[in-house]
This record gives C-alpha cells, structure tokens and sequence, in this order.
C-alpha cells in the first residue's frame, strides 16, 4: 500500500506541470500569479506526502517553512502590481 | 483505517486536479481565483487529513511526530491561502483590470478614492 502514495506524488508533479505550463501561456501578470500561488499550495501538499512516503517530519517542516515564505512573497507581488499601475 | 485514508487522498486529488482544469479553461482573472483557490484549498485538506488518519492508529513515536507536523502545514495552508487570494483580486481590481466581459465597471469610484489614499 506504501506504491501508492509515490502514485500520489506523481499526480501532483503533473498537477504541478500543467500549472507551469498555465504561467508561460497566460495574457498579464495577475493570471500568472494565480497560476504560482496554487503551485505553491500544490508544492505544501507534496511535501506532506513525500513526508509520508520517507516517514521523516524533515519534509513537512521545508513544506510548512516554503508556504510562510510563499505567502510573503505573493502579497509583494500584489502589492508591487497595485503600486506600479497608480504612477 | 488504511483504506478509509487513501480513499479521502483520492477524493483530495480528484479536488485539486478540478482546481487545475478551472484554471486552465476559465476566462480572466477573477474566475480563475474563484476556481483555484477554494478547491486547491479543500483539496489539500483532504489529503492532509488522508495521511493523518493513516498516521492515527499508529502509537509510535515517528507517527506522532508527522502527525502533528502535517496538522501545523494544514494550518498554514488554512490561514494564508484565502487572504493571498484576496490580496491579488484587490491588487488587480485596483490596477484597472476589468473582469471579462464587463461593460460598465461599478467600482470605479471607490477604485479613484483608494487609489487617491495610496494603500493597498
């Protein structure tokens, strides 16, 4: 039963490529980070399940640390995106 | 247990692989917030709480140990999805982007007036 949550991981790598794929195709800068803020929830998730998967809580802890970080970087960015337009 | 875990991690990625096929097909911005963030949200609490409950019947220390860590990641997810994804819709609100197919935009007074007091 372990083989399937390496299964697990393979679906949200997938996940993970389409979204790529969503940030290259896309008209503006917001549609992009829509696109990167789910990739970066997405990326929390298989932290988790790779944490499983070894049984180390190593993994969860880089998950929970990238989603702080994550989350900082995607309120510069809306914020930088707000101030730009105004001038 | 074992099987009740992996079929909530099934319904969690049937969940996630929604929100990616709601932003791969929707049209502008706002309808690709409300079809990512809700469903990339609920989907990862459903396979967090897969791999809870596949860690609760377990008494050892390493079970514990991933249990807890993976509850304070759902938390995190919890707490900081919604109010980035209200962050970017009032950033791109206020920059001017019209949802599609919008004739007549509503928010256009209130847009000057913070636009005019400079926060975000």
């Amino acid at each position: 039963m372990q083989d399937l949550l390496i299964v697990t991981a393979l679906v949200i790598s997938i996940l993970i490529l389409f979204m790529v794929v969503r940030i290259a195709f896309s008209k503006n800068v917001p549609e992009r980070i829509v696109a990167l803020d789910t990739i970066n929830t997405i990326v929390i998730v298989l932290m988790i399940v790779l944490g499983e998967y070894t049984r180390k809580a190593l993994y969860i802890d880089i998950g929970i640390v990238y989603g702080i970080i994550s989350f900082i970087g995607t309120l510069y960015i809306a914020r930088y995106l707000r101030e730009e337009k105004t001038k | 247990m074992e099987i009740t875990a992996y079929i909530l991690i099934g319904i969690g990625l049937f969940i996630s692989s929604m929100s990616v096929v709601g932003l791969m097909r929707f049209p502008d911005i706002y309808t690709r917030l409300h079809a990512a963030t809700k469903t990339s949200t609920f989907g990862s609490i459903f396979i967090v709480a897969g791999i809870i409950l596949r860690n609760f019947v377990h008494t050892d220390n390493a079970s514990i140990i991933i249990m807890v860590h993976a509850m304070l990641a759902l938390l995190v997810i919890i707490f900081t999805n919604p109010i980035s994804a209200h962050a970017i819709a009032r950033a791109s609100l206020l920059s001017g982007i019209k949802p599609f197919g919008v004739k007549i935009n509503e928010f256009e007074d209130q847009q000057k007036k913070l636009n005019k007091e400079n926060r975000l």
